[in-house]
């Protein structure tokens, strides 16, 4: 093995979006570590994790993506992790309130290869 | 129109198909009557219900239109197969596939041919965007994606302090293209005044800058133009808007006049019918009134005088000339002279008209060049007259709204003593016809017009 592999925090609800966003992040040789509900990613965030990435859905049960997105930015440890959210909603209001609670990037459900490589390789330059 | 089209040429290939190619006549009238209406009504049914002809298809891929004219091709080639294997034997059936491929070309040429035209086309309308942040940077990069909106310029909330700018010129210059900034939030006004703007997208977070973006509504609604608010104001997780179509740009428009839009796009369609068929008509009375310029008087037969039209874009509005060359200039001479009230000169026995050109005059002749520019788009056959651009400069901001519905030939002041009423009390006949129009009110100012110019009454 060379370098360890980055790790990549996916939180989506819906498996075949997951499923999806896992084969596309392994195949830029991320680890993948997956949460389905908003709650879940939160504790997994707050107690082991430090990803390199975080993919974010924005409807998810208990706990919406905007919110996860603010207690990213506010905590000291995850403040700097690039967010990368997908997201079926599209408009421009949706996005700028994306961006303004602190997600990097914003790509549009349903995702292509080309684009979601394209986003990663922005926010994570090797 | 894109509707009528496709319907007309349904109707040719139904007709062509039924034809009897020996003796090139159709030979059961009644029958193909029956099958247009079946074919036309399956047509609009199924068009209506994939939204085939909604505004919003405009920047739908040329794939999805192939698979809409398959989908609806099957739905009608299903109408005539039933119609072919139920009719009883002698009555007249299209063969079904003469007509598909009578049909279903021509219509999917048309459309690809719309299609190249509309992404040719210079972009519809000018927008301009109030905001520089993240919700008006995504929102003119949708608009240059969708390419029937060309922002003019951004103008910047008060709370903005500069730390958006670069981020907004990185995504102007991803497309090639240069940001432009016109002013500050107090400059909006005088921006209003001074480019003409189809359409203001109040690109603000409403939690920032709610007073501003209220006070953007309060000068577009005195101005009289478009304006478009963020649909999605406040942060939303789980719920959709309901009538999504509304919102397709993730924005709510508002005008400020009552948007019956059936009946505008009647009107326009009026508009193109009725002044064709004028100049069509009126084409012996043009080639006289020409020969008698040309012949009476020194210079050009038509005057071109520059105007101001909808929302405040120059145009130049024809009228046979019925001055001497050079009137424009004496104008100023004779300004003391001026026998109307406010911005406009009006004046009786002026002596810069010719003797032919005051016959004209008396009777509006000298005004039917504009069904060209009715005709062009630029002016509308019912609608406040267009001002000159001096006069403009001298509006009050209320009375800009004029410019907020496209110029006509005739309004309700020209039908109600024209040179006999001030210009306070014209601007207000103006904005009673502009927040109360319909189109019905449009044929009753059209009717109420001949008598006015038939006798000459109030011109001078």
């Amino acid at each position: 093995m060379n370098a360890p592999r980055k790790l990549a925090f996916v939180v989506e609800d819906d498996p075949e979006s997951r499923r999806i966003l896992r084969k596309y992040l392994e195949h830029l040789s991320f680890d993948v570590v997956e949460a389905a509900t908003g709650k879940s990613a939160l504790s997994l965030l707050e107690q082991r994790i430090r990803p390199a990435l975080v993919c974010l859905d924005l409807i998810l049960p208990e706990l919406s993506g905007y919110e996860i997105c603010e207690k990213i930015r506010a905590s000291p440890r995850l403040a700097t992790v690039p967010v990368l959210v997908v997201s079926a909603r599209s408009m421009p209001p949706d996005r700028a309130l994306a961006e303004e609670l602190g997600a990097n990037a914003y790509l549009v459900k349903p995702i292509r290869w080309k684009t979601f490589s394209q986003a990663v390789a922005e926010l994570l330059p090797c | 129109m894109n509707l009528f089209t496709d319907l007309a040429i349904l109707g040719i290939a139904i007709v062509a198909a039924a034809t009897d190619r020996a003796t090139l006549v159709p030979a059961d009238w009644v029958g193909l009557f029956w099958i247009s209406m079946a074919v036309v009504s399956i047509w609009v049914v199924s068009t209506a219900a994939l939204r085939h002809y909604s505004a919003q298809s405009y920047d739908r891929a040329a794939a999805d239109d192939i698979a809409l004219i398959g989908v609806q091709s099957a739905a009608v080639i299903t109408v005539l197969t039933l119609i072919e294997l139920l009719a009883p034997a002698g009555t007249l059936t299209p063969r079904t596939s003469q007509f598909l491929l009578m049909a279903s070309v021509p219509i999917a040429l048309s459309r690809r041919l719309f299609c190249l035209l509309a992404h040719r086309e210079t972009p519809l309308d000018d927008v301009l965007v109030v905001g520089i942040g993240p919700i008006a940077r995504l929102t003119a990069q949708d608009l240059r994606m969708r390419r029937r909106h060309r922002v003019v310029g951004h103008v910047r909330f008060s709370g903005e302090n500069g730390r958006e700018m670069p981020l907004l010129e990185r995504s102007y210059a991803l497309d090639q293209e240069t940001c432009v900034t016109v002013g500050d939030f107090a400059d909006l006004e005088r921006v209003l005044r001074g480019t003409p703007v189809d359409e203001v997208y109040i690109a603000g977070n409403a939690r920032k800058h709610s007073e501003e973006m209220q006070a953007t509504i309060g000068t577009c609604e005195k101005f009289g133009v478009p304006f478009a608010i963020p649909a999605y104001a406040f942060r939303l997780e789980r719920a959709q808007a309901v009538d999504a179509a509304a919102i397709a740009d993730g924005y709510l428009h508002y005008e400020t006049h009552p948007p019956r839009l059936q009946q505008q796009a009647m009107k326009r369609l009026f508009d193109i019918v009725a002044s064709a068929m004028a100049l069509w008509l009126l084409l012996p009375v043009f080639l006289m009134v020409m020969a008698i310029i040309k012949l009476t008087s020194r210079g050009p037969i038509f005057f071109k005088q520059s105007r101001v039209g909808l929302h405040g874009r120059g145009f130049n509005m024809l009228k046979f000339r019925s001055m001497v060359v050079g009137a424009e200039v004496l104008k100023r001479s004779l300004t003391a002279l001026n026998e109307q009230s406010g911005p406009v000169f009006k004046m009786r026995n002026d002596p810069r008209v010719t003797r032919f050109g005051r016959f004209i005059r008396k009777y509006s002749i000298d005004e039917l060049p504009q069904l060209i520019n009715v005709l062009r788009g630029d002016m509308s056959v019912v609608g406040p007259r267009p001002p000159v651009p001096e006069e403009l400069e001298k509006y009050e901001a209320w009375q800009r709204r004029r410019l907020s519905v496209r110029p006509g030939l005739t309004c309700i002041w020209q039908v109600s003593g024209r040179n006999q009423i001030s210009f306070e009390d014209w601007m207000v006949l103006d904005m009673q016809y502009i927040d109360h129009w319909s189109l019905g009110r449009d044929f009753n100012l059209i009717f109420r017009t001949i008598p006015v110019v038939l006798t000459g009454r109030g011109a001078s």
